[in-house]
């Protein structure tokens, strides 16, 4: 039972290297690309690019559905002067250009605000995804360690394993606040608009305790394995 | 704090029973038994302490003594 758990483990380990190689390898390979783009964005002049992007809005709302009060509202000063002030749509600010009302039937023709993408920010874009892919090559290299020490192993309980383990918990909370704020970064850059606004990822701070977690397990585990192999 | 220190090299000496033929007998390699008779263990197991007296034929108290510090 013990040699078929710890051949197991081993076959675990092997499956994880394979798998971290190719992540590796993978992830090593479109950051050569965005580099390669990164620096010909640097040999370009910055006169190269410049777009600018807003988005046209046309939109026709029957509002005879939600019956006379609402339409009666609807035709009121108060709803139009509201309207003038603007909208905001998925962070995008939309002026109305023009809002009629005729009858039960709302018509807005409105557009986004000018979105400028230049090279300059293609360039801190491109070097920000480069940063953030060596990150995720470190973090694919602490998956690997862990995984050798799997295979290698003629216990999971061994003090080569909890080390590796421990270490990759720890990196992956700088790796999840530098990815975090390069995604902010890029967005803020492509859009023309800050977003400070904190997302909180519960799936990956579950991972990281339950990471924490299994290391205390392990050490438990490994406390006991001695003492276990010191019994005759 | 005292210790327990095992006593099976001394045992063995007197029966004159070499290593590997206790290990046939007891059932325990011999690399483990030399961890015994060297000291290298902190724990036995009742089964192993019967099977080394039964070989042996001696009491666990010939084979583990207390030292104090």
């Amino acid at each position: 039972m013990r040699e078929k758990s710890v051949k197991t483990v081993n076959v675990i380990g092997l499956v994880g290297k394979i798998l971290s190689i190719i992540a590796i390898v993978f992830t090593g390979l479109g950051m050569s690309g965005v580099l390669i783009a990164t620096i010909a964005m640097h040999i370009l002049p910055k006169s190269f690019l410049d777009v600018r992007i807003n988005t046209g809005i046309k939109a026709i709302v029957d509002m005879s559905g939600f019956g006379d009060e609402v339409v009666n509202a609807l035709n009121s000063d108060e709803f139009a002067e509201g309207l003038e002030n603007g909208a905001s749509f998925n962070g995008n600010d939309i002026s109305m250009a023009s809002v009629r009302i005729e009858g039960s039937k709302l018509y807005v023709d409105g557009e986004t605000e000018i979105t400028e993408i230049n090279v300059r920010n293609i360039r801190i874009v491109l070097w920000l995804a480069v940063f953030s892919m060596a990150m995720a090559i470190v973090i694919c290299v602490f998956v690997l360690r862990l995984s050798e020490a799997f295979r290698v192993c003629s216990t999971p309980f061994c003090n080569l394993v909890i080390s590796r383990m421990n270490q990759l918990a720890i990196c992956l909370i700088p790796w999840a606040i530098v990815t975090w704020i390069a995604e902010k970064v890029a967005t803020s850059l492509m859009s023309n608009s800050v977003n400070l606004g904190v997302n909180v990822n519960f799936a990956f701070i579950g991972a990281v305790i339950l990471l924490f977690g299994l290391v205390q397990i392990f050490k438990y585990g490994a406390v006991l394995q001695q003492e276990a192999d010191e019994t005759l | 704090m005292g210790q327990i220190i095992l006593r099976l090299d001394r045992v063995m000496a007197d029966r004159k029973i070499s290593l590997n033929e206790l290990s046939e007998k007891v059932g325990v390699t011999n690399v483990n038994l030399s961890k015994m008779k060297t000291g290298k263990i902190s724990a036995i197991r009742f089964s192993t302490l019967e099977a080394i007296c039964e070989a042996l034929d001696c009491q666990p108290g010939d084979i583990l003594e207390y030292k104090k510090d």
